[in-house]
């Protein structure tokens, strides 16, 4: 570390206490460390109010690893989210054997459509017979276009999935250091200015944002004209160079915006941790406040950053419908809602279920960071762990009511 | 001097919390800075390290080992704390780094002005953690599965282990009970003693003060209201907060005053025993 003295450990300045003690005092504090060590485990020196209480003797707690606890909360979130879809998709009007049938057909044509398609059975059938195929691994067809889902939402992910992943990327990257650079920061000039382009950044609409970029790289129209703007390569992936080109601006437009916002977040963040004695103490350790910061604060605040990057990446898959039709990407979010307008019930069903199940995956690495990050969590009970996977699933199920509603469109 | 503060003035850009505080401690010395709840002790710890809070700002003179401290880059006081000065805060609970080990958070001073390698780094961590009495099997635990007294021992561990000559404690034993206050005090009292270092410690408590230091200042409202050996101020406070301290000290005594209770061994409620 910068401005370290140069001398050895074996100083007389860094003479350990036990040293400078005197002698029959060192011997008193070795005896008792020694005993100590013989005669106590490390289990029963740690502090554990359970095994000091006589109760814990009379009932035998079993331990469920917080693994299998948090992977059965998994099960059951997704159980009731396939209902929830399920159910609030035959609420809306119309279904797709109407669709299919035109404003011209009669109503016994529309009914012979749909028994065809099997509509006209009970919901529960229905249900199950559809949750039955998701298990094993049939996503169905798809009631309009006659193509598998499965297939369908494989191609278009090609294009979400990585669009949300850089995009991911440049938020993070421009979120954490800027955050960080925003609290640590010695010109207040410079903190505020931070602090308001994070405000003006993170308010711009995606539409807006995409707009810009494109008029400022877009080849063809942009000033500079470096990037393309419109299109994924046919070939897909095959070109990994021009697939990489083709997702460059939408991953700014929504990377730009996500970053701004967790900026905000870090800062904000580590403003609170800031001033509490984590800090003092690591800076009478001997860090300055910036290092103190930057390597306490950031540690502590870090859980809560990756709640807001696991949420920020899970809204993107659906969130990125305005900036997929902006930049002519054929991507998941586009045939969500291609699906939802032709009332595709099958097909969006199936879409909806995968995209609530990419949440609850999302919800549950975040907790498993968690855990990684916070040692405390490893010893709590596991009722805020599961609060957690509820908060998760609860946010998830928000979020696709927004998609089925058509609310996206809007975002 | 080990410390040498002259009219120091600490507040926020509207109200000052401290007002021309002048003192000093003396090479050896244990001193004493007692006072009522926020009559300003903290902000003055605080003001000595230089980690005042951002919205708080310091004036006037502190000195530590002859190095101005008020106005000095955060680097040259950062290269200070935790090699020449060190503190022991009042709830370790809320200031030991709770996702790293006890043997990270004692060997942090050392790793960060020391070149110590990690062997020799382990094994004086685990000699500090002797010198306090913490068995060494707790090394590789983190704070939260530790008991309040075994966490305060790990922060005085922490303080001590670069051999400070000057060590700030503030309210180090108020969140503990009364056999761990005096098992800390005893311990931090024996440490500093067989280090050759000075320190200053602060409490509102003029019992745990009386067993710390030799010489005391008793603030009220963020200034100096009195100062002079402990001892004889107990006997005969010459100020209202010094007497209202002592009789609080005398008050929660549990059998006979608190220097009966210093002298005969008697167990103190809220306070120390002996």
């Amino acid at each position: 570390m910068t401005g370290k003295p140069a001398q050895s450990a074996q100083a007389a300045q860094v003479a350990p206490v036990a040293q400078a003690a005197p002698a029959a005092q060192t011997a008193q504090v070795t005896q008792s460390a020694g005993q100590t060590k013989t005669s106590e485990p490390r289990s029963a020196a740690l502090r554990s109010p359970h095994s000091q209480s006589p109760r814990a003797h009379a009932h035998v707690h079993v331990r469920v690893p917080y693994v299998v606890r948090r992977l059965a909360a998994f099960i059951v979130a997704a159980l009731v989210q396939s209902a929830v879809i399920f159910a609030f998709l035959r609420m809306l009007p119309g279904d797709a054997a109407m669709v299919l049938g035109g404003t011209t057909a009669t109503p016994e044509q529309t009914a012979r459509l749909r028994a065809q398609m099997g509509l006209d059975r009970p919901y529960p059938v229905q249900y199950l017979s559809w949750l039955s195929d998701v298990l094993h691994g049939n996503l169905g067809v798809s009631q309009l276009s006659g193509k598998a889902v499965g297939a369908q939402v494989g191609v278009r992910m090609e294009v979400t999935l990585p669009l949300a992943v850089l995009g991911l990327a440049v938020a993070l990257a421009i979120g954490i250091p800027l955050g960080v650079l925003a609290v640590t920061a010695r010109s207040a000039k410079l903190r505020r200015a931070l602090q308001i382009c994070a405000i003006v950044a993170g308010s711009i609409p995606a539409l807006w944002g995409g707009l810009l970029l494109v008029l400022i790289f877009g080849k063809g129209v942009g000033l500079l004209g470096v990037l393309p703007s419109q299109g994924f390569p046919s070939g897909g992936w095959r070109a990994p160079g021009r697939a990489l080109a083709s997702l460059a601006l939408p991953a700014l437009s929504i990377g730009i915006i996500t970053g701004a916002q967790l900026l905000r977040y870090v800062r904000s963040a580590l403003v609170d941790v800031c001033d509490t004695d984590y800090i003092a103490q690591a800076m009478v350790a001997g860090m300055t406040r910036a290092q103190a910061v930057r390597r306490v604060g950031l540690r502590l605040a870090a859980p809560q950053i990756v709640s807001v990057a696991g949420l920020a990446f899970a809204s993107m898959m659906t969130g990125v419908v305005v900036v997929e039709n902006l930049f002519a990407l054929p991507g998941f979010a586009t045939l969500l809602m291609n699906d939802l307008k032709g009332r595709d019930f099958l097909a969006v069903q199936s879409e909806l279920l995968l995209l609530s199940l990419l949440f609850l995956v999302m919800g549950l690495v975040v907790d498993m960071l968690h855990h990684a990050l916070d040692p405390r969590l490893k010893d709590a009970a596991g009722f805020g762990a599961d609060a957690d996977g509820g908060a998760a699933a609860v946010a998830s199920a928000a979020v696709v009511s927004s998609a089925a509603t058509g609310e996206g469109d809007e975002a | 001097m080990v410390l040498h503060v002259h009219d120091l003035v600490v507040g926020s850009s509207t109200a000052p919390i401290v007002t021309g505080v002048s003192l000093d401690v003396a090479p050896g010395e244990r001193v004493g800075l007692v006072g009522p709840s926020g009559s300003g002790k903290s902000m003055i710890s605080r003001a000595i390290l230089g980690i005042l809070p951002s919205s708080l700002h310091a004036k006037g003179s502190v000195k530590i080992g002859g190095v101005e401290v008020i106005g000095a880059p955060d680097a040259r006081l950062a290269d200070l704390r935790g090699r020449y000065v060190s503190a022991v805060f009042q709830n370790p609970g809320a200031a030991l780094d709770p996702v790293h080990t006890i043997a990270h958070s004692i060997g942090l001073p050392l790793a960060l002005h020391y070149d110590v390698d990690r062997d020799e780094m382990r094994e004086r961590v685990l000699r500090q953690m002797d010198a306090v009495d913490l068995p060494r099997s707790l090394a590789d635990a983190y704070p939260h599965q530790l008991s309040g007294g075994q966490r305060q021992r790990v922060a005085i561990a922490a303080a001590l282990i670069t051999s400070p000559r000057l060590i700030i404690t503030d309210e180090p034993t108020t969140a503990l009970d009364a056999v761990v206050q005096r098992d800390v005090v005893d311990l931090l009292v024996r440490l500093v003693d067989g280090l050759g270092a000075s320190l200053l410690f602060i409490t509102h408590d003029f019992a745990v003060l009386r067993r710390a230091t030799t010489r005391c200042y008793v603030m009220e409202s963020g200034r100096i209201a009195e100062s002079g050996n402990t001892e004889a101020l107990m006997r005969a406070p010459q100020t209202p907060v010094g007497a209202a301290l002592v009789e609080a000290a005398e008050m929660l005594t549990l059998h006979g005053t608190a220097s009966d209770a210093m002298k005969g061994g008697t167990v103190m409620k809220g306070g120390v025993t002996s």
